[in-house]
């Protein structure tokens, strides 16, 4: 009993991780191909202002809110700024991201020093057998599912997502109907943005906040996107995010995170061999 | 004057492609423009509608000038632009690619009309744009111009790759539309039995210029079309 309780705890930990990570990137990459490389550091930027606000006096819930806004005026700064430059251009855009990660990431180092205090986990804790657990770690996957939901309903069910999927499409026609292109890319940029801060807002306090907080988050963020595949891309986050979390849950579980991660790698190189398009591309062939 | 077009020049980087094109269009009427592949008309469509930008010359919507103006703001006017290859959302369903078309003009989108020209969409809604018959694509372009309620349709070459009976249907409902609703139409082809079935002035492309008004019956004796548009 409470070595299967023990080895779900890991299971939802790893999945949480994956798919609050990949949450902005869903947007940025899978809908807009967009190759973020400074989606960590939106995540880091999220985090940032956590700390800050919240050790200023501020809860827990309101600060991430408070990260979540800043961050995605940050966003629609930058696709104002520098991603409008290089829609379809992924080596152009890759660069140009890269180096706005180092400058947020460096600019950060300067100006804050090389770490912010703290945020005490909320919500404390429970034992299952002997050994304790933090209830805010199931907080997460279940917050994960339920902004991806919330995303699917955004996207698939209102006038504005259909707009957005219509101009992801074939910005050209869309604009022929009305839509204003330039302003959906820039909104859109700016909610793929906010949800990288309001990840990184709720990982802020499991880990210790310095400028290269997203560093951890970018890989497995690619990774799940990229397993997902762009042919559904809700279901195929909920996919990747589980098959990828079991695996990296799993040998989490037996040999510890180190050999998680890396077989978690060692799965994704599987999948992409065996499904180039995603696990998403599946499934829709499935259903034709 | 309706719609009017003054000494318009556009093309792509360095080259020029529409050349110094003038043309009125007076309410109601159907302007079908002919020519040959590669002279330059559909390069003209997307110059009026603004996907490609107007390097000099002006383009009047009732006396309004519209060259500066982004594509949306033109669409809003009630300009309704069905693209050669139909440019359907192919992951969007019929449903969905309809109620895009809600953006063009203002108005009670007219569902039930749509519906009575083509009942085959109303059998589809559910369906996705791209699992439709070229012929079933060509009448959900045209259903999802109309659901915008123009006053302006730039169609290019609608009738490509469908089938000769659907051609003719989708004849008749231009023509239909233009004399129950007074919609504008200008039409661009290469399919001219049809296009001069409906059409009310004709004009000719030869490479990037608009050459003169031709009659109807001048293009029906053989020697003159041939001039004109023979390969």
């Amino acid at each position: 009993m409470s070595t299967i309780f023990s080895v779900l705890y890991i299971y939802l930990d790893s999945l949480a991780f994956l798919l609050l990570s990949a949450l902005g990137l869903i947007i940025i990459l899978g809908m807009m191909g967009v190759t973020n490389m400074a989606h960590g550091e939106f995540m880091m930027l999220g985090a940032y202002t956590v700390s800050l606000s919240c050790n200023a006096g501020l809860p827990l819930a309101p600060a991430v809110l408070l990260a979540t806004a800043t961050t995605g005026l940050l966003g629609m700064a930058t696709e104002r700024l520098i991603i409008r430059r290089f829609y379809g251009n992924l080596l152009q855009s890759l660069v140009a991201t890269w180096g706005l990660s180092l400058v947020l990431s460096q600019g950060m180092l300067i100006l804050m020093g090389p770490s912010l205090p703290g945020v005490p986990m909320p919500l404390g804790g429970f034992g299952v057998a002997d050994k304790s657990y933090a209830s805010y770690r199931l907080l997460l996957p279940a917050i994960g599912v339920g902004v991806l939901l919330l995303l699917w309903v955004v996207l698939f069910r209102t006038r504005a997502g259909m707009k957005i999927r219509a101009t992801m499409q074939n910005p050209e026609i869309a604009q022929a109907m009305g839509v204003n292109v330039k302003a959906v890319y820039l909104l859109t940029f700016g909610a793929g943005s906010a949800l990288a801060g309001f990840a990184g807002a709720l990982y802020a306090p499991t880990t210790v906040i310095g400028p290269l907080f997203g560093n951890s988050f970018l890989a497995p963020a690619f990774v799940t996107v990229v397993v997902s595949g762009g042919a559904d891309i809700i279901l195929g986050a909920a996919m990747s995010s589980g098959a990828l979390g079991a695996v990296e849950g799993s040998f989490n579980y037996l040999f510890g995170s180190v050999t998680g991660r890396m077989c978690l790698l060692v799965a994704t190189m599987f999948l992409l061999r065996c499904f180039p398009a995603g696990l998403s591309d599946v499934l829709n062939r499935r259903r034709r | 004057m309706f719609f009017q077009v003054k000494e318009l020049c556009s093309g792509y980087g360095a080259i020029g492609i529409v050349m110094d094109v003038s043309l009125s269009v007076d309410k109601g009427d159907i302007c079908v423009i002919l020519g040959r592949n590669g002279v330059g008309k559909t390069t003209l469509m997307k110059t009026l509608i603004g996907s490609l930008k107007v390097r000099a010359g002006e383009i009047r919507f009732e006396g309004r000038g519209m060259e500066r103006m982004p594509t949306h703001a033109r669409a809003r006017l009630g300009i309704a632009y069905v693209p050669q290859g139909r440019g359907i959302f192919s992951d969007l369903t019929v449903e969905e690619n309809l109620r895009m078309g809600e953006g063009i003009g203002s108005g009670k989108p007219p569902y039930d009309e749509v519906f009575a020209y083509f009942p085959r969409l109303r059998e589809r809604l559910r369906q996705k744009g791209g699992t439709l018959s070229g012929g079933e694509q060509s009448q959900l372009a045209l259903g999802r111009a109309l659901i915008g309620n123009p006053r302006l349709a730039l169609l290019d070459e609608p009738s490509e790759g469908v089938q000769p009976n659907i051609v003719d249907e989708m004849g008749e409902v231009l023509a239909r539309l233009n004399r129950e609703t007074g919609l504008t139409i200008i039409l661009v082809e290469q399919n001219i039995e049809y296009a001069l079935g409906i059409a009310t002035t004709c004009r000719i492309m030869a490479k990037g210029r608009l050459v003169e008004e031709v009659g109807k019956d001048e293009l029906s004796d053989p020697e003159t079309r041939r001039r004109h548009l023979a390969i």
